[in-house]
């Protein structure tokens, strides 16, 4: 338990980290090789920021997978154990 | 009795090709700067800037795979219960996804840093190399006013000691010992430090006077029997046309350069234009003359550079057609100086091919890839004092021909053979056939012109200086 809340503090440093590489490269370097290395960053944000989004559907998927397991569990609490 | 015993089979591994064999000489022979490289020169940023940059790009990187870390603890987590509830096995599958890609986007991350650090690492070896260009001496205390004369032989004897240890004659100053002489010279006798800029602005102007930056053209038709109007499909066939251009070479009068223009297949217009160096005197009608030299060197429009965008004009190209320049010596700078304007008037020039060229106090245009061809033993690149202007547009090839195992190389002890076309025209061998990544680059800015299979017509113009 708990995956849900450790997922959702992945997908937060996901998006900082997207937001972080975006800005890195010196806005004040220019020609054609800052140019190239800018694109390079800004795809690596794009891919990043994909991530960023699987993160947070994986997050809302396991938070609903442990309210799920609550209540499975609770159903079985009152019968036979279970290895859950 | 001795010898080999039976059959003997003949050995029909294949050799090395002739192209690896070329390109491996190519290496040995040529020290290349550029590529891609940038500098401080004209993008404003530091290499600290960009290691900083990759250092932060790394840590960022380390992030992610924390992160993947992160969830790949979670993922575990989920695979003991996801058989248990509707949503288990889909938020598994996106904690995986979440794993992979987060170690995928981390390796991406890590080579940007990687090559950020190689693009840092690349500003700095051709800054030291640019700057190692200019030869900085010893100067003792009061050479100006009191001792300008012991001081100029000081340097003129380092000068000399430098061109003998590069197997020249005593008097043929190499480029780094020709830029710190020139320098030396100015300081001794007007305590300017870096002078040879400020002179050559002052004798440009000097000479105006008597030699018009305004210059006249003509169409000509070459002497056919002496060459050199072949279809150049390769750096080595641009030098030739150069050397073509010389009036020595009895295929043109004096004042003469050549523009070729291409149609491609598919219709493409597109141009090179060829300039020699300097000819004849110092005051005449050939705007080719030594009085050129200070103005071009400086990056000023001379009559050989006004001259040449007559003759882009005359030839039909018109503002958007693409058009490439070479030049040799002054040529170079003039190729320099009229790419600048072709492009202020709406011209593209995405290559500049400067053969022994002092191109060190002129900028090109952002856009145009510089192909600059030295000699480490040719005294005229180094008549500007300056580095190469090193950018990540110019592709520097500078041959020492003292450490050449060429024969050709090997027999130039003066300034005749080792600023002259036919050596650099086996310089320019070796530049095509190298597989140098930077000289590549370069050379791509020339593949509309070097097509051979593009429909060429070359027009030949004398220029006249007018007064």
């Amino acid at each position: 338990m708990g995956q849900a809340m450790v997922l959702r503090s992945v997908a937060d440093d996901l998006e900082e980290v997207a937001v972080s590489v975006r800005s890195a490269v010196p806005a004040h370097w220019t020609g054609d090789a800052a140019q190239n290395f800018q694109r390079t960053a800004t795809s690596a944000t794009s891919g990043i920021t994909a991530v960023h989004a699987i993160a947070q559907e994986a997050a809302r998927l396991a938070q609903q997978h442990e309210w799920e397991l609550t209540a499975v569990r609770a159903a079985l609490s009152s019968g036979a154990p279970m290895p859950v | 009795m001795s010898g080999p015993v039976g059959p003997v089979i003949p050995d029909w591994s294949p050799g090395p090709s002739s192209e690896s064999v070329a390109a491996a000489n190519a290496a040995n022979e040529l020290t290349v700067y550029g590529g891609g490289i940038g500098s401080t020169v004209d993008i404003e940023v530091s290499t600290e800037d960009i290691r900083a940059c990759a250092s932060q790009i790394s840590a960022l990187a380390s992030r992610l795979r924390h992160a993947g870390s992160r969830a790949r603890v979670c993922a575990y987590g989920l695979s003991s219960t996801a058989h248990l509830t509707s949503f288990g096995a889909l938020s598994l599958d996106r904690a995986w996804d979440v794993v992979h890609s987060a170690d995928s986007r981390a390796a991406s991350l890590d080579d940007l840093a990687e090559r950020l650090q190689v693009a840092a690492q690349g500003y700095e070896d051709s800054e030291d190399a640019a700057a190692a260009v200019t030869w900085r001496i010893f100067r003792a205390p009061f050479v100006f006013p009191f001792f300008p004369l012991v001081h100029i032989q000081f340097a003129a004897a380092l000068a000399a000691a430098d061109a003998v240890a590069h197997g020249q004659e005593p008097w043929a100053f190499t480029r780094e010992g020709t830029g710190m002489f020139l320098r030396e010279y100015i300081y001794a006798l007007t305590g300017m430090d870096d002078g040879v800029e400020n002179i050559a602005a002052l004798v440009a102007a000097g000479v105006l006077p008597y030699n018009s930056n305004r210059a006249t053209i003509r169409s000509i038709v070459p002497n056919a029997m002496a060459g050199g109007a072949e279809q150049i499909t390769d750096t080595e066939g641009l030098v030739n046309a150069i050397g073509a251009l010389y009036p020595e070479a009895g295929n043109v009068p004096p004042g003469s350069f050549r523009i070729d223009r291409m149609v491609a297949a598919d219709g493409q217009v597109s141009g090179t234009v060829i300039i020699p160096g300097t000819q004849d005197d110092i005051v005449g009608f050939n705007p080719n003359n030594w009085a050129s030299n200070p103005g071009a060197m400086v990056g000023g429009m001379t009559a050989v550079a006004n001259g040449v965008i007559a003759g882009v004009i005359a030839s039909g190209f018109k503002p958007g057609d693409t058009i490439n320049l070479a030049g040799h010596s002054q040529g170079a700078m003039v190729s320099v100086v009229v790419a600048n304007a072709l492009v202020d008037a709406g011209y593209k020039v995405p290559g500049v091919l400067s053969v022994g060229g002092p191109i060190g106090l002129i900028s090109a245009p952002a856009a145009t890839e510089v192909l600059a061809v030295e000699h480490r033993e040719d005294p005229v690149p180094g008549a500007d004092d300056a580095p190469p202007p090193v950018s990540e547009n110019l592709t520097w090839v500078d041959r020492p021909l003292s450490e050449s195992t060429d024969p050709l190389a090997m027999s130039v002890h003066d300034p005749t053979g080792s600023h002259g076309v036919d050596m650099y025209v086996n310089t320019a061998a070796l530049v095509d056939a190298s597989d140098n990544d930077a000289i590549q680059d370069a050379l791509a800015a020339w593949d509309a012109q070097f097509d051979p299979d593009a429909e060429v017509t070359t027009f030949y113009y004398q220029a006249t200086r007018d007064f």
